[in-house]
């Protein structure tokens, strides 16, 4: 699969954005910490719930993806139009966040904590002591409005598969993984002439990831609706039937 | 609808009905349970209070949140097995995907117990207290839905073929719970608005006894008693200032923001902050007693009154659980009937899980109560929870004059005298007269009077008295016999004669009251007295005709003057009315749809109970004896619009409410009984509804008035569309020129 070491990358280089976006969240995760090894335990616990609804997430997407293409395979090659659809989709935030396409953020008021009904329920993991609590924090972050989320949502539907959905997810996931957690033990961020460097450098990455999906699209267009990867342990299974 | 039924419902007693413990909305019935249990109106307000109840105990409420989000932990990772059986057709051979097959179906099991063990007891517990109080509930019906999946499920897995439903199991639990929860937590913000008014009075007071200052409790302070306040704090009760000047912040009872310096002498109203400087304050009410208090008290009032689209929806909801279930009941019956209990099984908890009477029980109470604290918060009080109904079908307003449109202080805009010799003298007597009445135009020629005479010593006035309808007589050192003071009539009637080049001009379009002053049988002197118009008032009339609304002035006035203020607001008039004409005139009116009526709160009182909507200007005081339904606590005609915008988007949202959740629940529970609806986008969509509905009518609680095109001109209502059959109807020049 082309995609997963640009995914994991892209994971690493994103991490700029998500310290900008979930950065607050694990220093105060790490303010509950006693001593070093407390607070890498929480950074890790706190990681692998965020991993872990990635990946809930990427399964999701991927189901969804795999019925779209059951639904519909007479219409339109759905493989195809997803994979070029997230694509798009990527390019689109990398331009964005690379400052090449200047777009309002519209979300800011639907977001605002008055509106916010979940904010109490999130808020009252952040505040817990216990391992627990912190894993669930990571849980519900996992959760939170993303761009940078949707795109990879995006491509992990195109992949039409729970498993291969799923996997992508969770490689995201462990790309963003080394820097936050760094930076929650460390309990600093990185600079900001440093932050802006990664952003423009995962904004590319981004940029390039969709391109590899797009051209995969093309790829799927032009061979008509035959899937052109799958996973290697199932390549051989008969076509997916409806239950 | 007809004016008549509107009427009907204003004057319908309030029926005060039981309200939630934890979030303070009504609750439906209270089916005689006992005043110390606790009343929930919904699962989520039970499962919040016990959060709340805990937040003592720190470990024990975040148990009650770990638990949850736990279950919810739990419930993904029995969606991913789930999904992953769902890919996976059982069709498929192979003995690797045999045991892959039957290791998710475990592993479903696996995760589900923990959320039924953590959620199912809460559930099952607000069914049986529901049950117990001989009312079945939606958590009964959604209990025995989690039951029947997962006895089914176990069933399956046990025998080894047929379908699993854990994840129906979990979603339901989860969707309920988190759903009712956060609702819980909405309403409650909705009412935020109004508990902040309660929380303001102060806890304590300085209690002075002589220079002696004592801290009380604030229950203590009874009327008589003085107490001093400091800065920063707030004011414990109504009084009078009697040392000290300082800023007020009066924003909590008025809803202006600037604050205002008051004095010795002034009165200020409990809940007012104190910005600067100390002030002792003589008390007028008890703590409990004064304006605050008050104010909670309507505002409760109005929102435990029921109100019309309440009734519909209650009606509705009587009927919602006994139809929920028979709909359920025969979507398994007719499924099992065409063979297929499984899927019979699904649909059903699919209905279940769909009707959502939650939402219809929460559409127009959380619209009301979100707009009830808005106003409160502008300095609008709502006293009847009807009213901004009535107000968003209001056709007419009507305006009293004195008071309303103007400020109710009279100024002299001229005076003229019989000879320049006796000028001085008759600035005299009238002042003299005029003090010893508290008549506005008695109090505007002596004001006048006052500025004009400088030189001392005054005249003192002995043997005055007042007669009704024509003025003030007495005597006065320098002049023999009596002189008066009042109407041309009545100084005619006392054989005072009327210059003969007094008898036309000046006064004579009666565009001014007149006040005349006469001795020795001769009139010596003429003031003209003006009334002075609120600033505000043509702002205000012009942005209720762009909403479409028809004003008028109703007044007991000459109508030359009251035709003149008219001409100058471009409204029409109706004057010359005695109170009954009031009546008739408004009775009248109410034909095309409800009137509104303004005026001052007490002079007007049968005129504002008699319109559908009464409106008491600035009588912030007496909020607890006028009769009308609406205070506007400031002197501000411009929160009249405002308060007609904000009930025309209270009654939008709650329509929208009551017709999003009506559709919702017909198109749901038919898709899901046909079978179309898993369960669990049964459950999320529920649980999306209620959310949907709280977040709409939370909407209001940020109402500004800039968000509905106040400010866009539209088309102004035309005087033809006045009801020209009223007696005494005259409309104003200038509002002929807005007609063409």
């Amino acid at each position: 699969m082309i995609e997963l070491p640009l995914v994991f990358v892209a994971g690493i280089l994103g991490t700029a954005h998500c310290l900008g976006m979930c950065g607050p969240f694990a220093l105060a995760i790490g303010s509950g910490a006693s001593g070093w090894g407390s607070a890498l335990g929480r950074q890790a616990a706190y990681t692998a719930g965020r991993i872990f609804t990635y990946g809930v997430l990427g399964a999701v997407a991927g189901y969804c993806g795999s019925r779209l293409n059951q639904a519909l395979p007479a219409i339109v090659n759905i493989p195809a139009v997803l994979a070029i659809a997230a694509g798009l989709l990527l390019v689109y935030m990398g331009l964005r966040s690379a400052g090449w396409l200047a777009v309002g953020n519209r979300a800011g008021n639907v977001l605002s904590p008055s509106f916010c009904l979940a904010g109490g329920f999130f808020g009252q993991f952040l505040r817990q002591r216990g391992m627990s609590g912190v894993f669930l924090a990571g849980v519900f972050t996992g959760l939170l409005p993303c761009g940078l989320l949707y795109g990879m949502l995006a491509l992990a539907a195109s992949l039409h598969s729970v498993v291969l959905g799923g996997l992508t997810m969770v490689v995201f996931g462990l790309g963003t993984a080394p820097a936050m957690i760094l930076a929650g033990v460390t309990g600093r961020l990185v600079g900001l002439a440093t932050r802006q460097r990664l952003y423009a450098a995962a904004a590319w990455c981004l940029v390039l990831t969709g391109v590899v999906s797009v051209g995969r699209g093309m790829l799927f267009l032009s061979l008509g609706n035959q899937p052109a990867i799958g996973c290697p342990a199932c390549e051989n299974r008969p076509p997916l039937a409806a239950r | 609808m007809s004016a008549g039924d509107h009427q009907h419902r204003v004057r319908h007693p309030v029926h005060e009905s039981p309200t939630c413990d934890f979030c303070g909305l009504p609750v439906a019935d209270d089916c005689g349970s006992a005043a110390e249990v606790p009343r929930y109106c919904c699962f989520g307000c039970r499962f919040a209070a016990s959060i709340a109840a805990s937040h003592g105990d720190e470990g024990q409420a975040n148990w009650a949140m770990t638990r949850l989000g736990l279950a919810i932990f739990f419930a993904m990772n029995v969606m991913v097995f789930t999904m992953l059986l769902w890919s996976q057709p059982e069709s498929e051979q192979g003995p690797l995907a045999g045991v892959w097959y039957d290791l998710a179906r475990y592993a479903c099991l696996f995760f589900t117990l923990p959320v039924v063990l953590m959620l199912g007891g809460p559930l099952a517990s607000d069914a049986a207290t529901e049950l117990s109080r001989g009312r079945p509930s939606l958590s009964l019906l959604l209990c025995v839905g989690v039951a029947a999946a997962l006895l089914y499920s176990i069933w399956s897995l046990v025998r080894g073929v047929g379908h699993v439903y854990f994840e129906v199991a979990c979603t339901i639990l989860v969707a309920t719970t988190l759903g009712r929860w956060l609702e819980a937590t909405g309403k409650l913000q909705t009412t935020a608005a109004l508990r902040g008014l309660a929380r303001l009075l102060p806890e304590q007071a300085r209690l002075l006894r002589g220079s002696e200052e004592t801290l009380v409790p604030a229950s203590e302070l009874v009327a008589g008693d003085a107490f001093r306040v400091l800065p920063g704090e707030r004011i414990a009760a109504d009084g009078e200032i009697v040392r000290h000047e300082a800023s007020i912040d009066e924003q909590v009872v008025t809803g202006e923001s600037l604050p205002v310096v008051r004095g010795p002498g002034q009165r200020v109203l409990s809940g007012m902050l104190v910005l600067d400087g100390p002030m002792e304050i003589l008390a007028s009410a008890g703590s409990g007693e004064g304006m605050l208090a008050r104010m909670v008290e309507a505002v409760t009032k109005a929102t435990a009154a029921r109100s019309h689209y309440q009734r519909l929806a209650e009606q509705i909801s009587r009927w919602f659980l006994p139809l929920v279930a028979t709909v359920a009941l025969a979507t398994l019956a007719l499924h099992w009937w065409y063979g297929d209990p499984a899927a019979g099984l699904l649909a059903a908890l699919a209905v279940l899980t769909i009707a959502c009477p939650c939402a219809l029980g929460l559409a127009t109470p959380m619209a009301l109560w979100a707009a009830v604290g808005r106003a409160a918060q502008a300095g609008v009080l709502l006293c009847e929870g009807d009213v901004l109904s009535l107000l968003a079908l209001a056709k007419t307003v009507c305006f009293d004059k004195t008071g309303t449109l103007t400020t109710g202080r009279a100024i002299v805009s001229g005076a003229r005298f019989a000879s320049a010799a006796d000028a001085k003298l008759a600035l005299k007597v009238a002042r003299a007269l005029a003090d010893t009445s508290s008549h506005p135009l008695s109090c505007a020629v002596a004001e006048y009077a006052a500025e004009q005479l400088t030189e001392k010593p005054r005249l003192q006035a002995t043997d005055a008295h007042i007669v009704p309808g024509g003025g003030v007589v007495g005597r006065v050192d320098e002049v023999p016999g009596y002189v008066y003071l009042g109407s041309r009539k009545w100084l005619a009637d006392c054989q005072q004669a009327l210059p003969a080049t007094w008898i036309t001009g000046f006064s004579d379009d009666g565009r001014a009251a007149e006040t005349l002053v006469g001795w020795g049988g001769k009139v010596r002197s003429q003031f003209l007295i003006d009334q002075t118009v609120r600033p505000e008032a043509e702002q205000a009339i012009a942005a209720l005709r762009r909403s479409g609304l028809e004003c008028c002035m109703l007044t007991g006035d000459r109508a030359s003057r009251a035709r003149s203020l008219g001409d100058q607001l471009q409204l029409a008039v109706l004057a010359e009315l005695l109170p009954a004409d009031k009546l008739a005139a408004i009775a009248e009116l109410a034909t095309d749809g409800p009137v509104v009526m303004v005026g001052d709160g007490i002079n007007d009182a049968p005129a504002l109970a008699a319109a559908d909507v009464g409106v008491a200007l600035a009588s912030g005081t007496d909020i607890s004896r006028h009769s009308a339904a609406v205070c506007l606590l400031r002197d501000d005609l411009r929160l009249l619009p405002w308060l007609v915008q904000l009930a025309r988007a209270t009654v939008r949202t709650i329509r929208w409410n009551l017709v999003w959740t009506f559709a919702y629940n017909v198109a749901g529970i038919g898709l899901a009984a046909a079978g179309w609806l898993h369960p669990v986008l049964a459950a999320i969509a529920m649980a999306a509804s209620g959310l949907l509905v709280i977040g709409n009518s939370l909407m209001l609680a940020q109402f500004d008035l800039a968000d509905h095109r106040a400010d866009d001109p539209s088309p102004r209502s035309s005087p033809d569309q006045f009801p020209s059959q009223a007696p005494g109807w005259t409309a104003g020049p200038a509002h002929a020129e807005v007609a063409t």
